[in-house]
């Protein structure tokens, strides 16, 4: 009776917490659980789900990316601005997901072969390409200094709002970024290297394991989904937005963290992320329904943070 | 100190129950026995940290109602734990005096009184002038040890308790140790010296009492059992006997598996060549420090050294702990929990972690079965005693750890084998066995290197033993011309005093 709800528990620790924050929303907020409600916290969740993926990936060889918001603006600017300057979709979508592995391997180099501090590297990089997703912005919507959304070629919003059977698009293709994530780590030696490493890298080297080149290939494929992640959002919002990246690396950390993964490294998991990232939509849903603003999301999120520790020092302290 | 009828159990283990122990004033207790006995429970009763479930504690002849830390450390009751507590980035002196540092937290230090007072304890108490003034983090691990020691010595008035203060400790080390108990007892200290080395009964025990699986078996003055009887209480059945017979089935003369000419890194290794033909086992005796561990990192690769290395007659130039692997040279190195093991990581993962590519790939992806199958035989061949193969490799007693880390090495049946301090930390049962697989394996027709700072061990095992001294190899012992006296003298050698600074 108790063991398969520890075990439950011991797998997705969020899962109880996210059904205690829908329970409680749908009481206070008339509306919260129907459809069209549904469908946006879906929506607005792929995005962030598709980017953790790879912030858990960062975060299991004790790693840190805070380039992740601005690789995902980026991402969606390229996206615009190439799409719409050649007319061509799809050429656009794929230099969205090349800006962001380019900046993946930048990253990667410096911390893997180079041993540069993931800290400093990469804040370094969220500010550089955040400069940049601006000012091509910015020239690119011809408004000279202020930077404003790049739109995308019409007839893009059909898919971003698009649904199949009910689900949104662009939640299917978050859950299928999720599997491969899963694949990747629990079934690859890849992903068990990234473990290994994360767990103690000097063992790991004395195991013969080239620790450098794990890191690297670390933050090249957290590159990478970021891109992903960027073109989503292009696709969702119909337009490349600068801006968008702003609060996306707070929600990022925040779902890996929440989601039970160390920030030490070594364990944790993609599934519980899913967790924390649709912990925190649910959340900002459940505020906006009620029709409090940005500020008090980021109090809430604040909040949810050291909660969500405390919840996980009190499990394992439990569970020995 | 009086312990009477004493029982403890954790989540309905019962450690021990009914036990009863003296301590007496200027008298050295040896408390020995095996991993999981119960020895670290009994020091964490002493210490006031966990608190018995029955029986008394009596100290002075008085019955202590409620015996805890703050008891303890008020009547002058210290213990040193294994796991080091020294803060790396201060300085020795700010260690050894941490308690007056967080005593006053108002008002200023005076650095000066601080460094005079701590190198006054190291003079008084070992006799030794150290820089007081040097981070912890620059000092070797025996020498943090010994101002741990200070450290602890400090705080105690009546009782010390040494929870195997000798593991890392050189032999120059441990004798000046031994010194400094000697005058703690002369000053009428009660000392428990918990310990897994037989030696250290003679060398500075009064008593000695011997714990097997939660009792006390026999408590007798130090002298009146023999190494021999006190192995066997302490592992109660007849293997202890197992590591001193020579496996004689191995091949005698076989060819040269490993042959390093010249090995220098310009520092700690200085011109080292040697060879070690398939099937013998070739020791490395030395002090703390002489450079036998970074002769063996610069085998593998691991350290950068100009010199000549060949694997089975094939010269080995660009060296790289991934190509070493390649070419069937393995090191098992000294530090099991920063090195080796994975200790969050299930055991499986543990045994397979350098093989992954080699034996558990099918096209990148992970064969698990198989990875399941490979390390559950060689635990279970290896003897090691575990719940599951998915509990952490840190569930394990510290001799467990070691056969699974020994195992992940030997699984690939690897050409050369280097063992730094393969039986360092673990208890005599794990021990036994530990030396029978290296046996076996040289009987295998392996070339094994092995450095020891046991050195009965390292004569027990190796079939010639060769003495380094900063760097260099200054002497070398076939043998039948095994002596203890003269390999230490080898290895002490002239200019002792720099080398116990």
């Amino acid at each position: 009776m108790l063991r398969p709800i520890l075990r439950t528990l011991n797998a997705a620790p969020m899962l109880p917490v996210l059904v205690v924050v829908i329970v409680v929303f749908s009481l206070v907020a008339p509306g919260y659980l129907n459809p069209a409600n549904i469908q946006n916290l879906l929506r607005d969740s792929s995005v962030l789900i598709i980017a953790s993926m790879g912030a858990t990936l960062v975060f299991l060889v004790s790693g840190l990316d805070l380039s992740v918001g601005s690789v995902v603006a980026a991402s969606s600017v390229t996206a615009a601005i190439v799409a719409g300057q050649s007319g061509d979709l799809a050429l656009g979508l794929v230099a969205g997901v090349v800006v962001g592995l380019l900046v993946g391997v930048l990253n990667g180099v410096l911390i893997g072969p180079l041993g540069l501090n993931p800290f400093v590297t990469t804040l370094a990089s969220l500010l550089v390409v955040r400069a940049l997703a601006y000012v091509s912005a910015a020239i690119a919507s011809g408004q000279g200094g202020t930077a404003g959304a790049v739109a995308m070629p019409d007839g893009v919003a059909g898919f971003g709002r698009g649904v199949v059977l009910g689900i949104p698009n662009v939640f299917i293709v978050a859950i299928a970024i999720v599997v491969l994530s899963v694949l990747l780590l629990e079934k690859t030696t890849f992903g068990r290297r990234v473990r290994l490493v994360g767990q103690n890298d000097v063992a790991a080297a004395f195991a013969g394991i080239s620790v450098a080149r794990v890191r690297l290939l670390v933050y090249a494929i957290a590159g990478l989904l970021a891109g992903v992640a960027g073109i989503i959002l292009a696709l969702r919002l119909g337009s490349g937005s600068p801006a968008a990246g702003d609060d996306m690396l707070l929600q990022v950390i925040t779902a890996v963290i929440i989601g039970g993964t160390a920030v030490s490294g070594g364990s944790g998991g993609m599934v519980r992320t899913v967790w924390g990232a649709l912990t925190i939509v649910a959340i900002e849903r459940g505020m906006s329904v009620l029709g409090l603003k940005f500020y008090d999301n980021l109090i809430v999120l604040g909040v949810v943070i050291l909660l969500g520790t405390l919840f996980h020092r009190v499990k394992s302290g439990r569970m020995g | 100190m009086r312990l009477r009828g004493i029982s403890k159990s954790f989540d309905g283990t019962t450690v021990f129950s009914g036990l009863d122990l003296d301590l007496r004033a200027g008298e050295v207790l040896v408390l020995l026995g095996e991993n999981g006995a119960g020895k670290s429970t009994i020091k964490n009763i002493l210490s006031g940290i966990v608190a018995p479930d029955a029986g008394t504690i009596e100290f002075d002849g008085q019955a202590e109602a409620s015996w805890s830390q703050s008891r303890a450390a008020e009547l002058g009751v210290a213990a040193i734990h294994q796991e080091l507590s020294l803060f790396p980035n201060l300085s020795v002196a700010e260690n050894v005096l941490i308690r007056e540092l967080s005593r006053s937290s108002v008002g200023p230090v005076s650095r000066r009184r601080l460094v005079r007072e701590a190198a006054a304890l190291f003079r008084d108490l070992l006799g030794v002038d150290l820089d007081v003034t040097r981070p912890v983090e620059s000092l070797s691990l025996g020498q943090r040890q010994v101002v741990e020691i200070v450290k602890a010595v400090r705080m105690a008035s009546s009782v010390l308790i040494l929870d195997e203060p000798t593991t890392s400790l050189s032999m120059h080390d441990r004798e000046q140790l031994f010194r400094v108990i000697g005058r703690l007892r002369a000053e009428g200290f009660a000392i428990v010296h918990v310990t897994h080395f037989l030696d250290e009964v003679a060398a500075v025990g009064d008593r000695v009492a011997i714990m097997r699986d939660g009792a006390i078996v026999a408590q007798a003055a130090a002298g009146e059992l023999s190494a021999a009887q006190i192995e066997q209480h302490m592992i109660g059945r007849e293997v202890a006997a197992v590591a001193r017979e020579r496996a004689n089935d191995r091949p005698a003369e076989g060819p040269v598996a490993l042959e390093v000419a010249g090995l220098d890194d310009g520092e700690r290794v200085r011109d080292v060549s040697f060879s070690v033909r398939r099937g013998e086992i070739l020791g490395l005796a030395g002090l703390t420090g002489a450079g036998r561990t970074e002769v063996l990192h610069a085998i593998v690769g691991l350290r950068p050294a100009l010199g000549d290395v060949a694997v089975a007659g094939v010269p080995y130039r660009a060296r790289r702990l991934a190509e070493s692997k390649r070419r069937g040279l393995v090191l098992v190195s000294e530090d099991r929990r920063l090195e080796q093991a994975f200790l969050q990581r299930p055991i499986a993962e543990n045994v397979t972690a350098p093989w992954l590519s080699r034996v558990f790939r099918r096209g990148g992806w992970l064969d698990r079965r198989r990875e399941r199958a490979f390390a559950g035989a060689l635990v279970d061949e290896f003897d090691v005693r575990y719940d599951s193969l998915d509990s952490p490799i840190a569930s394990l007693s510290g001799g467990n750890q070691q056969k699974v880390i020994l195992a992940r090495w030997i699984s690939s049946d690897p050409e050369v084998v280097l063992l730094d301090e393969p039986t360092k930390g673990i208890d005599v049962g794990a021990r036994a066995q530990i030396q029978e697989r290296v046996f076996r394996l040289a009987a295998r027709g392996a070339a094994i290197v092995v450095v020891s700072s046991d050195l009965p061990e390292l004569m027990s095992l190796s079939d010639r033993i060769l003495v380094m001294q900063r760097g260099r190899v200054t002497a070398a012992f076939a043998r039948e011309e095994f002596d203890p006296a003269a390999i230490l003298r080898a290895a002490s050698g002239a200019g002792e005093s720099g080398a116990a600074a």
